[in-house]
């Protein structure tokens, strides 16, 4: 709460600098909105956090808006703020996104401090602007495997060009706090004292750094890869500085027609001794990853995505397992405007006798069940 | 021989409007008359206009101007300089600007109104079909 409070007061703060520091014409107010209705066909079930239930919801964390304001102060600073609303269990509270200073030392390198977004996936830098990506939302069976999607500090983006490629080097470093949903699975098997299904714990991270590097030919084809490592505290739960990491490979390319997008992420969390509670159980490793093929027929984008969540290199009980396709569809209404339906059959993967539930609240009565979703893009 | 003139006529006036589309699709990069740059080459065009630069060749900080969605100029452009269309530079701007990457060129309503800009903007420059161009500005590139 207190944190919330700061970033919201640092962003006005900036918002407030941007405006008295420079002349309005220099200021550019841009945002973007989500307006998504979900549904899951499992009964008596939820689905990733309230993502979809099973009656239409359209109040879901698919469901956002955001607000944009940045200026430029001098030639080589600016200040950019962007405030989000998101539903579901963030129920539309307003938060800062982003709120950070730029310096921009030459045309391919620029130094940027305040709370940033982690590079951490392919599309995790504008993951909330859904008319920049095919999905209503990224695979969550890969996006998941990092709950830290923001820092409070620096990062740097070096880019330079070789021929008709183009280079991304970004390395970031700083510390963060967040909410984030107890893991149903960590209910269901180890059910601590006092926790429910759908509790929200607030967790910090210090000592966040890594590396975010892509290449980028003609403009069509990018492969990146990333690395962060963190220590991360749940103080209700005793977890002190336990250490985290994450490795994430992707590609993607938009070649004539044809959209494709494939990554691949590992988390390997590190197990303290007993009696020590672990961040391990809530975090187990684990693997995961996806491969989405498109074809483009005038405003239409058919797409189709397999996904696979996974246990990692020590699993432990409390691991998700799961299997996915979605079938989807986008369709361009109008130049910045983007309406997309998607079906979603998920199976959560029974193994050794353990039963899992993969990402829904409770084990499924069936092996599968399906999530439909519908949701309109806009971007201003 | 009214055959040949009518033919000779309907050749004319063919071979006109064939000219005129030709000219009307072409399209003059422009800046300010005291701009000490002296071209600019396509490649470094694109990177002006989709951000990754923002000198010229000769280290001179510029500002790039840009038509309005839709208009025909903007469409000819993108597609002769990058042979990209709008949607694909609409969702390649919605990367960028929401994650802190870059912000589009500014627009302006009409080939005068770029004019108007960069005869007013020692740093712009804009592009406007070649009919437009008079002595208040300096051509750099033309694009077929």
């Amino acid at each position: 709460m207190n944190n919330r409070f700061t970033t919201v007061s640092m962003g006005l703060t900036l918002m407030l600098c941007a405006s008295t520091a420079s002349a309005l014409e220099d200021v550019r107010i841009n945002g973007f909105l989500t307006a998504a209705g979900t549904y899951t066909d499992a009964q008596d079930n939820t689905y990733d956090d309230g993502l979809a239930l099973n009656e239409v919801r359209f109040d879901g964390p698919d469901t956002r808006v955001g607000l944009q304001v940045s200026a430029d102060v001098s030639e080589r600073v600016g200040v950019t703020v962007q405030m989000l609303a998101r539903g579901g269990f963030e129920n539309f509270d307003i938060k800062a996104d982003w709120a950070y200073v730029d310096y921009q030392f030459a045309d391919s390198f620029t130094a940027r401090g305040g709370k940033l977004k982690i590079p951490t996936f392919l599309t995790s830098d504008y993951i909330e602007v859904g008319y920049a990506y095919p999905w209503i939302r990224p695979p969550h069976e890969v996006y998941l495997l990092n709950p830290i999607t923001s820092l409070s500090g620096v990062d740097a983006m070096f880019t330079p060009s070789l021929g008709s490629v183009d280079f991304l080097i970004q390395p970031f470093y700083g510390s963060t706090r967040d909410t984030t949903v107890v893991p149903p699975q960590v209910v269901d098997i180890i059910a601590p004292p006092g926790t429910s299904k759908g509790d929200t714990l607030d967790f910090s991270a210090k000592d966040l750094g890594g590396i975010n590097l892509s290449a980028t030919f003609s403009g069509v084809m990018t492969v990146r890869a990333g690395y962060l490592q963190t220590k991360a505290t749940v103080p209700t739960n005793g977890i002190f500085d336990q250490e985290g990491k994450f490795l994430s490979l992707g590609a993607t390319l938009d070649w004539h027609n044809i959209v494709a997008y494939s990554e691949y992420a590992k988390r390997d969390v590190d197990e303290a001794p007993l009696p020590t509670p672990s961040l391990a159980i809530a975090l187990p490793d684990q693997e995961a990853w996806y491969l989405t093929l498109g074809y483009r027929i005038n405003k239409f984008l058919p797409h189709i995505t397999y996904a696979s969540l996974d246990e990692g290199s020590d699993p432990f009980l409390t691991v998700l397992k799961q299997t996915s396709i979605t079938a989807g569809l986008r369709y361009e209404v109008a130049n910045g405007a983007a309406l997309k339906v998607e079906a979603q059959r998920v199976e959560p993967k029974t193994e050794n006798g353990v039963i899992n539930h993969g990402l829904f609240n409770n084990r499924l009565l069936e092996d599968n069940a399906n999530i439909y979703s519908i949701a309109f893009d806009v971007i201003f | 021989m009214r055959r040949i003139l009518t033919s000779a006529a309907m050749l004319t006036l063919l071979a006109g409007s064939l000219l005129n589309a030709q000219v009307h699709a072409e399209l003059a990069v422009i800046v300010h008359p005291s701009s000490s740059v002296e071209g600019v080459t396509q490649a470094e065009l694109s990177d002006l206009y989709l951000g990754k630069k923002t000198r010229l060749s000769n280290g001179a900080k510029v500002q790039v101007s840009d038509h309005a969605e839709g208009s025909a100029q903007r469409v000819h452009f993108y597609k002769t300089l990058m042979k990209k269309s709008e949607a694909q530079i609409k969702r390649y701007w919605s990367k960028r600007m929401f994650s802190g990457k870059g912000t589009p060129p500014i627009t302006l309503d009409s080939n005068q109104a770029v004019k108007d800009w960069v005869e007013v903007t020692p740093n712009g420059l804009g592009y406007i079909d070649t009919e437009q161009v008079d002595g208040k500005v300096k051509v750099l590139l033309i694009l077929p």
